[in-house]
């Protein structure tokens, strides 16, 4: 009978996720783990619907869907809406030149000024490392991967990030960002100020730095506050310390199931049948998370505990053990290690596992650094050639 | 006793002077002419001669120039990062200066001296016939080939690699082909090598190389993933024409057909001679940068 079926079907519980507000059948156990762990709601600023915004509503999952917003006065640089108009609509061609010109010189010696003349205004106070302190990272560029030798004959591949144009943006305190953690603003690489968003604009102005092509964020205890404008080089790092770098990895686009999630799809002499995905489970329904086509790559991928093995004080390069996701030339985000058994206890740990804190200042200001830096382990290539010492009784 | 000759010529000369050499204190003395047991001496060559090696056509100064310091051709434009080639060629300079390196191309035969931490001794050495050297910088990798109690092994070294303790070119030879791995189907007295082999006279660099261009018969069919018959261009030194089956042959002929354009396709063009002489004058320079950059570590050391 039709009333029995119905009251069967529903007698099941309807649970419902804890942020999303999506409703589905079934126990809530069975369901996919993000919908059953609780997360914060989104609350973020409402923004004008410009029209690089309207055509990203039409993709469901965003930013702050997959992370939940930490701070309502927090929105990445990319996700502020961008100017209405763009700035050279009513200039002619020779002001916009001009323009343009004027902007390069001044960006170029606004970095000169930034990175050499000492900090004018009264200094930050610098606090000493403490347990359970974080520390900011940098924010690289990806130059490529070659191989480094050890002493004792072995080698591995190790990636060279360089540190360009690294300024401290923005500082925004506890209470100022969640009354949980302060946050720091990191930028890296000169960029062009025009379509720029005038909020990060007025950041960089109050900075005193010029605009940045790419800013990461880093979580950060209030003892280790720095101030905007502030450069970051290589000797942030410490040779022997471990890092994370998180990167977006190479973009793939749309792909289909045996590229995203190498399913053996069919034989060769298949006649109706070669790259699908073949059964989509039993149950009556599709489980939340069954592997399908979509979008593969242009994520950002963290990859924990590598070591610095080398570092370059010229060209500020930092030569990486291991290799990590994305493209030459792409923006990396370098931070101390989150690896629980790399945590400092003690301040000797913290000498050797992370680097100088809250920053690098140098004991002199004229000092001489040397132009490379090794770990003991590594093999310098002006060494003479590796000669194992024998263990002959 | 004064000559009064001598002191007329003496007048006549200090007229003759500059200014400046008139008012220079220290005094000149002034060799007659008239005397013939003086001869006077000839004067010293104040500039070293240094031994400038000339060299041919098909080889290059090594710290100025090799295959490997080329960088491999990458599309597009905003994939490449020049600072870390040039970072790389320093670290190759800095392993030349070290260890010599010394010339050979695939075909050649070498001797290598290897740290091993497993060998008796913490060394091993391996001689073999040059399959390949193929890479960039400091990834530049060949192979040797050799056939030991009728055992073909084969071993990938680096070559700027640090292990490797000694390096002996037994006979220089340079084959018209870069890619000889269709050895291994060839007769086994091209690759088998005695490992005592005592080396050949090296010939000078100012000599132009000749190429190896004898065809090599191969025995079997080929079972290798490298299918060298549907390679283009097809190898110079290896005869396959005749020991393939006549299918084999027409698909072969039909694979080097269809990619036979390539010579012609300008997009795929490496064209290196502008980048050999950046490369060139960039090593020249790196030279008095690694003396800058590592005379700082010493003192460090020191």
């Amino acid at each position: 009978m039709l009333a029995s079926r119905q009251r069967l079907f529903t007698s099941t519980t309807k649970s419902s996720c804890c942020f999303c507000e999506r409703e589905f059948h079934g126990n809530k156990k069975y369901a996919a783990k993000r919908h059953r762990t609780p997360r914060p709601k989104n609350v973020f600023t409402p923004v004008e619907p410009v029209n690089a915004v309207k055509r990203g509503e039409r993709f469901a999952v965003r930013y702050t869907d997959k992370y939940g917003v930490r701070s309502d006065k927090f929105v990445p640089v990319h996700k502020l809406p961008a100017p209405r108009w763009s700035w050279d609509y009513d200039l002619t061609k020779d002001n916009v030149d001009f323009l343009s010109e004027i902007a390069r010189n001044y960006s170029e010696n606004l970095q000169t000024e930034a990175t050499n003349a000492p900090l004018n205004d009264e200094l930050w106070p610098v606090h000493d490392w403490q347990k359970d302190s974080k520390r900011c990272g940098a924010v690289g560029i990806k130059l490529g991967v070659h191989p480094i030798w050890f002493k004792d004959g072995s080698y591995c591949n190790s990636t060279l990030i360089q540190i360009l144009d690294c300024n401290v943006v923005k500082y925004f305190s506890k209470e100022e960002y969640n009354n949980k953690t302060a946050a720091v603003l990191v930028g890296a690489k000169n960029a062009s100020p025009f379509y720029r968003n005038e909020k990060y604009a007025q950041f960089c102005r109050d900075a005193g730095i010029p605009m940045k092509a790419k800013c990461f964020r880093f979580l950060v205890t209030e003892n280790a506050a720095l101030k905007p404008g502030t450069p970051i080089n290589a000797m942030h790092f410490r040779v022997g310390q471990y890092v994370d770098c998180l990167a977006k990895s190479i973009g793939y686009g749309f792909q289909g199931v045996m590229q995203r999630w190498k399913m053996a799809g069919g034989h060769p002499h298949a006649k109706l049948w070669h790259r699908r995905i073949g059964s989509l489970g039993a149950g009556g329904k599709v489980i939340k998370g069954k592997k399908m086509p979509g979008q593969l790559g242009g994520t950002y991928e963290n990859i924990r505990g590598l070591k610095v093995l080398r570092i370059n004080t010229k060209y500020n390069v930092i030569y990486v053990k291991g290799r990590f996701a994305g493209h030459i030339n792409q923006f990396v985000k370098i931070c101390d290690t989150s690896v629980g058994r790399l945590q400092p206890n003690t301040e000797e740990e913290a000498k050797r596992l992370i680097g100088p804190f809250p920053r690098y200042i140098p004991i002199d200001s004229n000092e001489e650094l040397p132009e490379e830096i090794y770990h003991d382990s590594v093999h310098r290539m002006n060494d003479p050639s590796i000669i194992l010492p024998s263990t002959e009784k | 006793m004064m000559n009064k000759s001598w002191l007329f010529s003496l007048s006549r000369w200090t007229q003759s002077l500059s200014k400046e050499a008139k008012c220079a204190r220290a005094p000149i003395l002034h060799l007659s002419k008239r005397s013939s047991t003086f001869k006077a001496p000839t004067r010293p060559d104040l500039k070293t001669t240094e031994s400038e090696t000339t060299y041919a056509k098909g080889r290059e100064n090594p710290m100025l120039f090799c295959e490997e310091y080329i960088p491999p051709q990458v599309q597009p434009d905003w994939h490449r990062n020049k600072l870390k080639y040039r970072l790389e060629r320093m670290d190759c300079l800095r392993r030349r200066k070290a260890f010599n390196i010394p010339e050979f191309y695939p075909g050649s035969i070498v001797a290598v001296t290897v740290a091993d931490k497993h060998a008796p001794g913490k060394s091993i050495r391996f001689n073999g016939r040059v399959l390949y050297k193929d890479g960039f910088g400091l990834g530049c990798k060949f192979a040797l080939r050799n056939v030991i109690d009728g055992e073909g092994i084969e071993v990938v070294y680096h070559l700027y690699g640090p292990y490797i303790q000694k390096m002996e070119v037994l006979h220089l030879e340079k084959w018209v082909d870069t890619d000889l791995r269709y050895l291994r189907d060839a007769d086994p007295s091209y690759c088998t090598i005695d490992p005592d082999m005592q080396p050949k006279a090296l010939p000078p660099t100012s000599v132009e190389l000749e190429l190896f261009r004898e065809r090599v018969k191969l025995n079997k069919s080929p079972r290798w993933q490298f299918q060298y018959q549907k390679h283009w261009p097809p190898p110079y030194n290896a005869d396959f024409q005749s020991h393939f089956l006549e299918d084999e042959l027409i698909e072969s002929e039909r694979f080097s057909a269809m990619e036979s354009w390539r010579k012609y396709d300008i997009c795929r063009h490496y064209d290196v001679t502008e980048m050999k002489e950046e490369i060139v004058a960039e090593m020249k320079a790196n030279k008095s940068r690694i003396e800058k950059a590592d005379s700082t570590l010493k003192q460090e050391t020191s």
